[in-house]
């Protein structure tokens, strides 16, 4: 019966799968034709003469029913059939021969295509179709050229209107004739223009706008301002509950990588690595419950283990902007309980070649190298429009470091980084309108980060039980490895606007990659008589000695590297590779219902996922016959002020120097073939996912008040391949698999109070797919030590409830005031477990600790964001220069795991990631064509690691970081600007159980950066 | 202009795809199809005086899977130096084989050398076996030694200049150096256990390190209790009364004997000046009787030989693990310690 079930699903995927693949082709392949044939002939255009003579309205239908492609529908009920019509054959057209039935039937008479509808009327004149033209037009600002996205063009008087997209674009159908439109836009005057609007036609307008003077109190207007508006305007006008980051926007802010400058957005904070943000976290939630996308599309991830997508891989300046999406529409994958970060790249936008370049070069303290970035940014309509062609291409390299000491247990180490980064991302857009109703796209993306780092170690490890059994040991491993991430994608889609119908379609091709090339760490030990650790008198620093010398004394014999000896070398690789195939639809209906104006949508999607990771480790020990100790390969650099000096460092391996050894003298190392084989098959995996989906949603305009609401249903399919590993050397294959669904209802309701101010809720249902490291069945089962991990193929993933309700009165000065609540209910919660088990493969009945990811009870979030960003511009003098962005959210959140004390028990703990508090205070200054601003960020404590009690859980201190920039707007089209980030050196600490017991302290120092902008 | 600007575009772009920081290492290191490696089993190793011969033995170092050993023919040369005393003149290559199982039998090959008219170097040829179709994963090099009960002296045995068409490299090490074991508990002990006091107080010293010699009583054991000092290795054999048949196949012939079984603890061990120290690794068990994590051991003890009665009386003091080592926690500690006598077996 089960298997039966398989087969049938397994057919049913297939052909839903070929038939979405199939209906994209066609799509795409009919485009053309689409384009010159988007709807029925309009009745004016339709050419009939008719001489009739006292003929039933019936015999007339059925003549004109006869004579052309329309039929008549009607109810007899109302509609007198048995009236005499009389034509006298003047009526050159089908239209005007329908104007003259309807004046003498006392009948109105409607075009739906090929339909005619006939309904009784007191008026005597044909109804035209209900839309019988359009209106297709950008907004632009006037002052600057820019398209103004997010802008409200309604048809006067009506509830019919729309809004501009992220290029400035609208299309809003209208009556035929004069219609009178109405542009409204924060920041500028409320516009209004008659357009004359051809029957069945479209009337292309470009609506120039007018900044707000008396609002904006004669500030300058620069590409700051401008970010913000563009920002606040398509957060305004939104549908769902979102934060818009505009590029411009993102330039306000020394944020180098996406992460950072979404790290300014309301209830957003970030995980970071060295110092640089990587890891978004939306809601307090940890980054596998956010969503990342490049327009509207799910970015693979390149790392093996998890889904989430590092964002620092991806330079800010590569995007048009980032859409931050706090509760999801049916129209939007499901799979984003946190939110759904969408990054938008750019367009071109007008005929006149556009270049944007700018380079900048920097200084970062801590290891006093430079940092340099280069952006350009080429774009052009040709064609008279109808082709555009936008290349973007930028580079980024920075040479950075840190200072880092931890603790493990009784063990301090000492680590000092020094790792040089690159970013290269070259993106391109190439679309072509066939007419007003018709264009296609295709969008390519390439970003490229590499992570070339060397981490030199001193780990210190006392013998603090005297026990006969060990020693006191210190451990020095030089690390050098490159991590190179790419990712590329490819979007090739159309979007038709028909008279009736919407469609957009798009098949996609995106992959991701991390390779790491070589990853090499020698590792050296050394014992000495004597070792004890002070963890308790300065526990920001700890103090040790070494054969009774304390560690500043440059005597120490720590410092002597003849005193260890080689221990082993890794040496290896690893190639992660995840491939996204993706086909979808949308299709959107217009409809009036009363007054109100509606958009009935559905569409479908197809997503199939490839995933696999391979892993080459070769760990080599020392076999030769003489000793071969530190000092024989010691080399590179010495950290001569490490951690302010309060440490001191002495030369540690040289990797390279080792390795030229290593190949020279083969003979002297043995590779250890069992740990080789063990790790690489533990480890590797190969995985599919298919992802099938469709949804369906309406949403209906009434007066001030929007609702959207609708269903996705979203049905996943996995199959693993992985290797189980028992005792470090017997290797059995494993498979697994597992299907899941969601039905997702959403429903969102946005309230007009008035022009400014929206009230929004949204009740949206949500999930989170599990990291494949915790789904993968590979099971590393270790009987001699009594533990074991095994990976669980039926790990449900996490459903979610959420709750919105949000408030936002917007100013006219350009600012925004918000405030509003949101509540999580998460089920089957995932958190690892630990429990004995004897039940494992290769159990003789041993009963082992066993640790896997389970699902655990219910989990709840609650929380309240406020924000509030204005220009000063009501204070007098030169205080108006003043403006302020400050948004704080408050946190709490309790799952219920399985209690840790008795494993009959639950307990309550926060969700990992979740921090209480988390806000930013930015201000700033505009005089004229200066610009200063100084931002702080604050990043409340979280739980990192949930430990085996409470005591052993690892928190994240909280962190404010505080940043400087400086624009000096040299012209319209060049601009000089200066950053000093992380001015504090605030460090990242990790804390075990109590705050004083610190177990990682690491710093970063301050780096700088300084440059031009060029617009032209 | 327009022709300028994308000129200049053009350049910017190729010269930030360029720019990208060199991240290839200078030197790359030969870990991919690490060569095989042929190597002495140990850099060291002794008998007693009267041993009459010596084996070395020689094998190929832990190789993947998928790699394939030599199926062409090795020459590797072969050189003994630095004989002392006893040993000059008197040692040489008795006979080099290897062994080859097949149906459940184990058969030994002899390997072809040649020695040199010193009589000290030569070279061994290890060619492939028709049946294994490759040359053997390892072989024993057995040197005829004195065999007089006095012999002193000691000699290296030294492996160079391999050659084979394959990938194959002398690893290290490829030096052994012999010498005779003259401390003073080398040899085979035996001790005789006849009451169940006495091995009550035996059990209370290694039962901790063995689960099943806990679990039995007097009857279940004969009473006999070897101890063997080899070199730097040592092991106790307790006879159990239970018996067991024990078939062995050699060179195509069968032969099935009846045996006594026996628990075997095995150590390292260093005598020297009266202190005997034995370190080894047990499975711990716990309480419901379930093996869980194995742990490093030591026995501390204090020996004493008398040649004329050729006994070794050895004082157990303590015995340590892992995970009891504190004062107080030990597996076995005794004030006045537990003494038993072997006798030269």
């Amino acid at each position: 019966m089960h298997t039966k079930l398989q087969i049938c699903i397994s057919k049913a995927r297939k052909i839903s799968l070929y038939t979405l693949t199939g209906i994209a082709l066609q799509c795409l392949l009919l485009n053309v034709l689409l384009a010159r044939h988007g709807t029925a002939q309009n009745i004016y255009d339709v050419k009939l003469r008719l001489e009739v003579k006292d003929k039933t309205l019936k015999d007339v239908f059925s003549i004109i029913e006869d004579k052309t492609e329309f039929t008549f529908t009607y109810s007899s009920k109302k509609v007198d059939l048995a009236k005499k019509i009389t034509l006298d054959g003047r009526h050159t057209n089908l239209g005007q021969i329908l104007d003259a039935i309807a004046m003498q039937a006392h009948i109105a008479i409607q075009q739906m295509d090929n339909l005619l509808l006939v309904k009784s009327s007191q008026t005597n004149t044909v109804k035209k179709p209900a839309a019988a033209g359009a209106i297709r037009g950008r907004v632009l600002d006037e002052q600057l050229k820019s398209v103004l996205p997010g802008a409200t063009i309604f048809e006067k008087g009506t509830n019919n209107g729309t809004t501009s997209d992220v290029n400035g674009e609208f299309f809003l159908r209208v009556p035929s004739g004069d219609v009178e439109i109405e542009v409204s836009y924060i920041g500028f005057r409320k516009y209004s223009e008659v357009v004359s609007v051809p029957e069945g036609g479209v009337a292309d307008v470009e609506l120039k706008m007018i900044s707000d003077a008396t609002q904006l109190q004669d500030i300058v207007i620069t590409g700051v301002l401008q970010g913000q508006q563009k920002a606040l305007n398509q957060q305004k006008t939104a549908d769902n509950i979102k934060n818009v980051v505009s590029a411009d926007q993102i330039g306000r802010f020394p944020d180098p990588n996406v992460a950072e400058a979404l790290q300014r957005v309301p209830a957003v904070n970030i995980e970071r690595d060295q110092g640089e943000g990587r890891y978004v976290l939306v809601r307090g939630l940890a980054p596998q419950f956010t969503n990342i996308s490049i327009n509207g599309e799910q970015i693979p991830s390149p790392e093996a283990s998890v889904r989430y997508v590092a964002l620092d891989a991806v330079p800010a300046d590569q995007l048009s902007s980032i859409e931050v999406s706090k509760a999801i529409t049916p129209d939007m994958d499901g799979d984003a309980i946190g939110g759904s970060v969408n990054l938008i790249t750019r367009t071109a936008q007008t005929e006149n070649i556009s270049v944007n370049a700018s380079g900048l070069v920097g200084y970062n303290n801590i290891n006093g190298k430079a940092n340099l970035q280069g952006s350009l940014e080429l774009s052009k309509r040709f064609l008279n429009n109808k082709l555009g062609i936008m290349l973007n291409s930028s580079y980024y390299e920075t040479e950075r470091g840190s200072d880092n000491w931890e603790r493990d247990d009784n063990a301090l180490e000492l680590r000092d980084y020094e790792l040089t980064r690159t970013r290269l991302g070259l993106s391109s857009t190439i679309d072509y309108k066939f007419n007003d109703k018709n264009e296609v796209y295709f969008r390519t993306l390439y970003n490229r980060f590499t992570d070339r780092e060397e981490r030199r170690r001193y780990i210190f490890n006392p013998n603090v039980d005297n026990s006969p059994f060990e020693d006191n040991e210190i451990e020095r491993l030089t690390k050098d490895r490159l991590e190179k991430q790419i990712v590329t994608s490819f979007n090739l889609g159309a979007k038709h606007t028909l008279s009736k119908i919407n469609l957009d379609y798009e098949v996609s091709y995106s992959e991701a990659i991390q390779d790491t090339p070589f990853d090499i760490e020698i590792g050296s030990i050394g014992e000495v008589d004597q070792m004890s650790i002070d963890f308790d008198t300065n526990p920001k620093f700890p103090t040790f000695t070494v054969d009774d010398l304390p560690n500043t004394s440059p005597q120490n014999i720590y410092l002597d590297n003849s005193i260890y000896e080689f221990d082993e070398a890794t040496i290896g690789n690893t190639y992660a590779k995840d491939v996204n195939k993706t086909a979808k639809f949308n299709t959107g209906i217009p409809y009036k219902a009363g007054n109100s104006d509606g958009l009935f949508k559905f569409g479908g999607k197809v997503r199939l996922k490839e995933k696999r990771y391979d892993i080459t480790e070769n760990v080599f020990s020392y076999i030769g016959s003489d000793d071969l100790t530190l000092d024989q390969y010691e080399g590179g650099n010495v950290d001569d002020n490490f951690l302010d000096g309060k440490y001191t460092l002495r030369a540690n391996a040289d990797p390279e120097r080792f390795i030229r050894y290593f190949n020279a003298n083969p003979g002297n190392f043995e590779l250890s073939v069992e740990d080789k084989l063990a790790t690489e098959a533990a480890e590797s995996y190969t995985a599919k996912e298919d992802v099938y989906a469709g949804y369906m949603m309406t949403k209906l305009q009434m007066n001030k008040l929007m609702v959207l609401g609708g269903f996705r249903f979203e049905h996943t399919s996995v199959d693993y391949k992985s290797s189980t590993v028992v005792n470090e050397s017997e290797i059995i294959p494993e498979e697994g698999s597992t299907d899941y669904s969601f039905f997702l209802p959403q429903l969102h309701v946005r309230y007009n109070i008035n022009d400014n101010t929206n009230l929004r809720m949204a009740v949206t249902r949500s999930y989170a797919r599990p990291n494949f490291s915790d789904i993968i069945p590979a099971q590393e089962i270790n009987i001699n030590e009594g533990e074991g991990t095994i990976g669980n193929s039926q790990l449900k993933p996490v459903g979610a409830t959420n709750i919105d309700i949000l408030a936002e009165k917007y100013f006219g000065s350009v600012g925004i005031l918000s405030g509003g609540i949101f509540y999580k209910r998460l089920t089957d919660f995932i958190f690892n477990r630990r429990f004995e088990s004897s039940q494992y493969p290769g159990s003789d009945g041993q009963v082992i600790d066993i640790t896997q990811a389970r699902n655990g009870e219910a989990a709840s979030l609650l929380g309240f964001e406020v924000a509030y960003q204005q220009n000063l511009t009501f204070l007098p003098g030169a205080l108006k220069g003043l403006s302020i962005y400050a948004n704080y959210t408050l946190t709490s959140s309790n799952a219920e795991i399985q209690s840790r004390s008795n494993s009959n028990d639950n307990e309550e703990i926060r969700l990992p990631g979740q921090a209480k508090h988390v806000g930013n205070l930015s201000l700033g200054y505009d005089l004229g064509r200066f610009n200063f601003r100084v931002s702080a960020n604050f990043n409340g404590e979280y739980i990192s690691e949930i430990g085996g009690d409470a005591s052993e859980d690892l928190y994240v201190k909280d962190r404010i970081q505080l940043d400087a920039t400086t624009t000096i707007t040299i012209s319209p089209k060049l601009r000089f600007f200066a950053e000093f980030l992380n001015i504090t050196n605030q460090a990242f600490e990790v804390y075990q159980g109590q705050e004083n017991h610190y177990i990682q302290r690491e710093f970063y120092s301050w780096w700088t950066r300084a440059g031009l902008k060029l617009d032209l | 202009m327009k022709k300028h600007i994308y000129t200049l575009a053009t350049a910017v772009m190729f010269a930030a795809l360029t720019s990208c920081a060199d991240n290839s290492l200078e030197e790359k290191p030969n870990d991919y199809n690490f060569p095989l490696q042929l190597l002495l089993d140990a850099q060291e190793g002794a008998d007693l005086a009267d041993a009459e011969d010596y084996s070395i033995e020689v094998k190929f170092a832990d190789y993947l899977p998928d790699a394939i050993l030599p199926e062409s023919n090795i020459t590797i040369d072969y050189t003994i130096s630095d004989l002392e005393d006893d040993m000059v003149d008197h040692v040489a290559i008795d006979k080099i084989v290897y062994e080859v199982e097949m149906d459940d039998c184990v058969y030994e090959r002899e390997i072809p050398f040649t020695v040199n008219n010193d009589g000290l170097s030569g070279t061994i040829t290890l060619s492939p076996d028709e049946d294994l179709k490759s040359v053997p994963t390892s072989f024993e090099v057995i040197l005829a030694l004195p065999g007089e009960d006095e012999t002193k002296g000691s000699f290296k045995f030294e492996l160079s200049n391999l050659k084979s068409s394959d990938r194959v490299i002398l690893g290290s090490p490829n030096v052994f150096e012999y010498e005779v074991l003259d401390n003073d508990v080398a040899g085979e002990w035996e001790l005789e256990l006849t009451t169940e006091e006495e091995f009550e107080a035996f059990k209370s010293i290694f039962g901790p390190l063995h689960a099943e010699l806990e679990s039995i009583s007097f009857e279940d054991i004969t009473g006999k209790v070897k101890a063997e000092f080899e070199f730097e290795e040592m092991k106790f054999e307790i006879e159990l009364t239970e018996e067991e048949e024990v078939t062995t196949c050699e060179d195509g012939e069968s032969e099935t004997e009846t045996e006594n079984k026996v628990i075997e603890i095995e150590a390292e061990y260093e005598a020297e000046g009266g202190e005997l120290t034995l370190e080894g690794s047990h499975v711990a068990v716990n309480d419901d009787g379930v093996e869980e994590e194995e742990l490093d051991f030591i026995i501390d003890s204090e020996y004493e030989t008398n040649a004329d009665e050729e006994t070794v009386t050895i004082h157990f003091l303590k015995v340590v693990d892992e995970d009891h080592f504190k004062e107080g926690d030990e597996l076995f500690s005794n004030g006045d310690g537990i003494i038993f006598t072997f006798k030269k077996d």
